[in-house]
């Protein structure tokens, strides 16, 4: 557990104490903290069996949202967070992320089964202990939902997302080195089920199309180097690996629970799995189970 | 005798003859409220759901069979707070003709509205205690919302009748100060199954006396929408 020694962490647990002061002075500010341990059977999103990358890692979260709503029905939204997440084998993935998001919300109606559309817009940093992933990512997102009844809603959102990150060395002639800049398009649509006053199901499929960057072994360079865009080095993963740009589209299914035990906090349980269909049949499969509790303040 | 009594003692005292009037239609009047409240009957009722737990904001009302005895309703004044993003009471009862103030205790707007057949209102966006008070001219159930907290949810149970009760934690309610005679007892809570009307009894209150009674409701999950905020779906990393 070298997760406290993560100088991102530390900061994470002072900006959360500061964060639950300022909930506890300023009501009209909706504050939220948290913690989530999570698996992952392919953090490097390996093709080959033999590269595949497992660990597990926990994610230290505050943030903190304000609304200002309109009589019309809707609301501007401003939200902050930070986050800090360890990994328990390879360091290099450690990182922190800092988020702006403003939002805009229109219901179109009084009351909970009035259906709504939300735009938001938001900028990450993003610092990892190895800083070849350092950047930036920027999204645009256009969500809908409608409540049916008390027990089930509906909502989907498609969002646009921009990562920027160095151009790195190139590894090999004639191949761009800037690996981690990204561009894809996503489509979430999912649905929620209220078992009772204080448990949840949600059920989300999600396609995305766009680059995708997977990390293997240098040897195998030869037969992604056709379809690759990008390849640079990556030794979070070993001094022998190189991570690759290459375009794809991706199907997934997640599936949480999420239970209240007790009024503002909340334990959720998540499974997520995504297929990949990458270009030159460079495809691979990842799934990742979460744990998770949050605290409104 | 006792009226004898007190009027010889007065007199003893040798008071002025204006006083002495004045404290005597006093101790009348005294005399009067005070045999007719330990004339009245009073009503306790027990309410348990399904599997015998008792059940918290259950509305018992009494509504006199002969419609002369229903006292004609006064416009008096009551409130629903909003203390920490809800409706405080969660259930309130109130008798028809009610003034209900909905105070914004909270340092956030609100913007309260009902769609029930019983009243329609809006209070758009507001903050502070000041709020224009709502008039519930018509008996019935009205479910109260906020706009902007979709969790919110409250009920003003408006009787037909001034003699109600409302069960506490303990699922015990009673209504004191009925006049004999003859009362259609019904029960109502947010969460029962069955009608309204399918609680309905006959009771026939004789003056003085007590009378426990027991119901057994039906009720549905307590299924509302989540206070605390979700991470919907899962991006893709």
């Amino acid at each position: 557990m070298n997760y406290l020694r993560h100088t991102g962490v530390r900061r994470c647990c002072v900006a959360l104490a500061a964060l639950s002061v300022m909930g506890a002075h300023a009501a009209e500010w909706n504050v939220q903290a948290g913690l989530t341990q999570r698996h992952d059977n392919n953090l490097n999103n390996s093709t080959f069996d033999s590269d595949i990358a497992r660990d597990k890692a926990l994610n230290f979260f505050a943030s903190t949202a304000t609304l200002w709503p309109f009589e019309s029905g809707g609301d501007l939204g401003f939200r902050g967070a930070w986050s800090a997440e360890a990994y328990d084998r390879y360091e290099g993935m450690d990182h922190y992320a800092l988020t702006g998001e403003l939002s805009g919300r229109r219901k179109w109606g009084l009351g909970p089964f009035a259906p709504w559309t939300r735009v938001a817009w938001s900028a990450t940093r993003l610092n990892f202990a190895n800083s070849i992933r350092n950047g930036w990512l920027r999204q645009l997102t256009f969500s809908t939902g409608k409540r049916l009844t008390e027990e089930w809603s509906l909502y989907a959102d498609y969002r646009w997302e921009r990562r920027t990150a160095h151009d790195l060395a190139q590894r090999i002639a004639g191949v761009s080195g800037d690996v981690f800049s990204q561009r894809g398009r996503n489509l979430n649509v999912g649905v929620e089920y209220a078992w009772s006053n204080s448990g949840w199901l949600d059920a989300t499929y999600l396609l995305r199309d766009g680059d995708l960057v997977a990390s293997t072994r240098i040897h195998r360079g030869s037969t992604i180097r056709a379809v690759s865009t990008a390849i640079a080095g990556d030794p979070v993963f070993g001094s022998d690996f190189i991570a690759y740009k290459l375009s794809g589209k991706t199907q997934g299914l997640s599936l949480a629970a999420r239970y209240v035990p007790a009024r503002d906090w909340q334990l959720s349980l998540s499974l997520q799995h995504w297929r990949t269909h990458g270009a030159g049949n460079n495809d691979y499969k990842r799934t990742q189970t979460t744990v998770g509790l949050q605290h409104d303040f | 005798m006792i009226f004898r009594k007190l009027i010889r003692a007065i007199h003893r005292c040798r008071l002025q003859p204006g006083l002495s009037a004045f404290l005597l239609a006093f101790l009348l009047a005294f005399l009067s409220a005070w045999s007719q409240s330990s004339l009245a009957g009073k009503i306790t009722a027990a309410v348990k759901d399904q599997a015998g737990r008792p059940v918290e904001d259950a509305v018992i009302s009494a509504l006199p069979l002969d419609a002369r005895k229903i006292p004609p309703p006064q416009k008096t004044q009551d409130e629903v707070d909003q203390i920490d993003k809800d409706f405080v009471p969660h259930v309130k009862v109130v008798y028809v003709n009610t003034l209900v103030h909905f105070p914004n205790k909270d340092n956030i707007r609100h913007h309260v509205y009902s769609f029930s057949v019983a009243k329609k209102f809006e209070l758009p966006l507001y903050a502070g205690t000041q709020s224009a008070p709502v008039l519930f001219d018509k008996a019935g159930v009205v479910v109260l919302g906020c706009n902007i907290h979709d969790w919110m949810l409250g009920y003003v149970y408006v009787t037909d009748t001034p003699y109600f009760g409302k069960t506490k934690n303990d699922g015990i309610a009673g209504i004191d100060n009925l006049p004999a005679g003859d009362y259609l007892l019904r029960v109502w809570q947010p969460r029962m199954e069955d009608s309204e009307e399918s609680t309905g009894r006959k009771v026939t209150l004789n003056t003085d006396e007590g009378k426990a009674l027991e119901w057994q409701l039906t009720l549905k999950p307590d299924k509302r929408i989540s206070r605390t905020s979700s991470s919907r779906g899962g991006a893709y990393r």
